[in-house]
């Protein structure tokens, strides 16, 4: 089968592997689009297992150096380290990025929702301890993630939480990509605030990411996105998030309705409602879960 | 949560009254029934009590409002909207209020004025930021409150009311005035979304950490309290608590309006009775169930009380709008709680105590009319849980620091 235009070839690739400072030996495909390509690899003189990503970014170059940027800003012990990563020029053609980083044994949080595997009290307080430790240092670096979803998450084989994919991540101190007359910001429907994907940038900040958890975390313990359900189309999704709060839910060792509250609390579709900063919202679920018989 | 005197008609020797009792308190200045050589003139006479002042210029409406605000200084002779605050005119009309009015006056803060919003749009938005930015060519030493006069609709909506929240957290100032239109011109409010939303502003503002003080309020807005809200405002006449809007949206002196009758407020039920009626429980012996408890005890109402029929006995106008705002500072004081939920508790058993005690009264024939609590009791109550399910568990583990 022959390559569409902006395809990375697999020509490409090898030149670009060669190009790195390690000693590459590509593996398994991991994920593919039309011009992203990811592979599990392994660097054969540590023997130690990397991803390695090729991206041809055309005009979303900027993108691609702020997702990386972010990654190495916030630098958390949850968030796989970029060991390397440069844009080559081949052929002379377009520039095309390659990133190698760390590789996280396990499963994305969707593919584990997919397969219904049952997640305890005790699973889930880790995971929103995680993820608040995660936003607490972005949001220290003025960086919102923008993206938080069940398949930017992975859970190694340990049962610890990872967050991936900084890829439409917004770094407040510098200009935004996204036209400001833009209807619509970056988002993935189902997840993102309103003000996120009706583009107020105003009112963008880390409330948005607490939102995202806030729907992820529910998700997790009713197996499905509330927005989602039943919806027919966008509209809808869009329409539910606007004017319909997360449901209040009943969770097992929550006989106060804490925990409950504290999630409905991070997902309120008003950002005014929400936890005004991560650290605040990590403040609140300390107390909650002083609460909670896990 | 404190009580600030809203002047109104003839507010003045209520006002000053007050003062002296309590020994200190602030007073809005309303320049639509003052002159600015009266306002100077009171302004000693508060000083004189330890009393303080602030000043809302009402520019609500500016090419309507009454033509009492129009003689004063700060109002823009020439008005347009289009003009007026791409050019010179705010920027003038700022320099006025703060040279003549604000700085003379020793008002404590400077609200800020802006015009009536009657639903959330761009155009009040873009409005306002021109007149915030304006000010960057003063320099202010006391804080800055921004009035917010909002419209019923507005505030029967949620996400208009949220919209307005996200665009108020943008502006550099200590606090907010806000001003609520009351749902169809009705003092005591039913509405549970509006009282709800109102709560919900307050909330929203006072978690950004600025002060909000509640223009033209009465009793009902006791629940503000749970939001943690710093003062509202009320004087004699219903026009000071709750918005006339029809006062500032047509040209024409004030009236004073409807029937003038004296209204005794009982604070137990958070009604207010007409004396005739009072009379009614003067004769079915339940007259000491609404006289007001210990603690309130004035010089103003206690004539009613002293064992003649209360039409009988020289209870004034005066009498009964000093005992309304000597019950309400009061009620303000004891509202305000150490925690959220010893808070909440408290204005659960004041509204479940009032709905009781004017269904009693109105088995005996007793009734506050349009001022009865007993209408709007169970949305008040609806509104403390509704508000305490969506804001209760951040409000309770941040109370202290609010």
């Amino acid at each position: 089968m022959g390559n569409t235009l902006n395809e990375i070839t697999q020509e490409e690739i090898k030149q670009l592997i060669l190009k790195t400072p390690m000693n590459l030996k590509l593996l398994d495909p991991i994920g593919k689009g039309g011009q992203k390509q990811v592979y599990k690899a392994i660097d054969q003189d540590k023997d130690n297992i990397v991803v390695f990503k090729v991206i041809k970014p055309d005009l979303e170059i900027e993108r691609v150096k702020r997702e990386i940027r972010a990654v190495k800003i916030i630098n958390h012990k949850h968030i796989p380290k970029i060991y390397n990563t440069n844009a080559e020029n081949i052929k002379k053609s377009e520039d095309i990025v390659w990133i190698i980083e760390e590789f996280i044994e396990g499963e994305s949080l969707r593919d584990a929702l997919k397969r219904k595997r049952s997640f305890g009290l005790g699973d889930i307080v880790l995971f929103i301890d995680t993820m608040l430790s995660i936003l607490e240092k972005s949001e220290a670096s003025n960086i919102i993630h923008r993206d938080i979803k069940p398949e930017n998450i992975i859970i190694d084989t340990q049962n610890k939480y990872w967050l991936i994919d900084f890829g439409i991540a917004r770094h407040l101190e510098l200009d935004s990509l996204t036209e400001s007359n833009s209807p619509f910001g970056p988002f993935t429907i189902g997840y993102s605030s309103a003000e996120q994907f009706r583009n107020r940038k105003k009112e963008i900040d880390i409330r948005a990411d607490l939102f995202s958890l806030g729907v992820v975390v529910a998700e997790i313990i009713i197996g499905y996105n509330p927005y989602l359900r039943d919806a027919k189309d966008v509209l809808q999704i869009i329409k539910n998030i606007e004017n319909q709060p997360l449901p209040l839910l009943r969770i097992e060792g929550d006989s106060q309705f804490l925990f409950a509250r504290f999630i409905k609390t991070l997902g309120d579709n008003r950002i005014s409602r929400r936890p005004r900063t991560a650290k605040e919202a990590k403040q609140l679920f300390n107390i909650v879960k002083d609460t909670l018989k896990i | 949560m404190e009580l600030f005197l809203q002047m109104g008609y003839q507010m003045k020797a209520h006002s000053l009254d007050l003062l002296s009792k309590w020994s200190e308190g602030t007073v809005i200045l309303s320049p639509k029934n003052m002159t600015l050589d009266q306002m100077k003139s009171m302004v000693n006479d508060i000083q004189q009590r330890n009393g303080s002042v602030l000043i809302d210029s009402q520019f609500y409406m500016p090419r309507t409002s009454q033509e009492k605000l129009h003689l004063h200084s700060f109002w823009p002779q020439d008005y347009d909207t289009n003009t007026f605050f791409n050019g010179r005119g705010i920027k003038e009309m700022i320099r006025i209020l703060l040279d003549e009015y604000i700085y003379p006056l020793e008002a404590s803060a400077f609200i800020i004025p802006t015009l009536y919003l009657e639903n959330t749009n761009e155009d009040w938005n873009n409005i306002t930021e021109r007149i915030i930015s304006s000010l960057s060519n003063f320099q202010l030493l006391i804080p800055k409150y921004l009035t917010v006069c909002v419209g019923e609709e507005l505030l029967k909506n949620e996400e208009s009311t949220h919209l307005l929240i996200e665009q108020l957290e943008n502006y550099p100032v200590n606090g907010f005035y806000i001003i609520p239109t009351h749902p169809d011109n009705r003092y005591l409010v039913e509405d549970v979304s509006w009282l709800l939303n109102l709560l919900d502003l307050v909330s929203g503002l006072k978690l950004l950490g600025k002060k909000v003080i509640v223009g033209y309020s009465n009793h009902q807005l006791l629940l503000l309290s749970l939001a943690k809200v710093d003062a509202i405002c009320a004087g004699s006449w219903l026009k000071t608590r709750m918005f006339p809007l029809g006062d500032f949206n047509q040209s024409g002196d004030e009236q004073v309006g409807g029937r003038r009758s004296t209204w005794y407020y009982c604070p137990q039920a958070l009604s207010e009775y007409q004396v005739p009626f009072l009379d009614i429980a003067y004769r079915l012996g339940i007259l000491h169930d609404i006289k007001f408890s210990e603690a309130y005890e004035t010089e103003y109402s206690a004539i009613l009380f002293n064992g003649a029929q209360p039409t009988t006995v020289n209870f004034k106008e005066k009498h009964a709008f000093r005992h309304y705002l000597n019950s309400l500072k009061m009620q303000c004081l004891e509202v305000s709680k150490e925690t959220y939920e010893d808070t909440k508790s408290y204005l659960k058993m004041i509204f479940e105590t009032a709905i009781d005690l004017t269904s009693y009264f109105r088995k005996n024939g007793v009734r506050g009319k349009h001022r009865d609590f007993n209408d709007v009791g169970e949305s008040n109550l609806s509104v403390l849980d509704a508000f305490d399910n969506i804001r209760g568990l951040i409000y309770n583990t941040k109370w202290q620091k609010i």
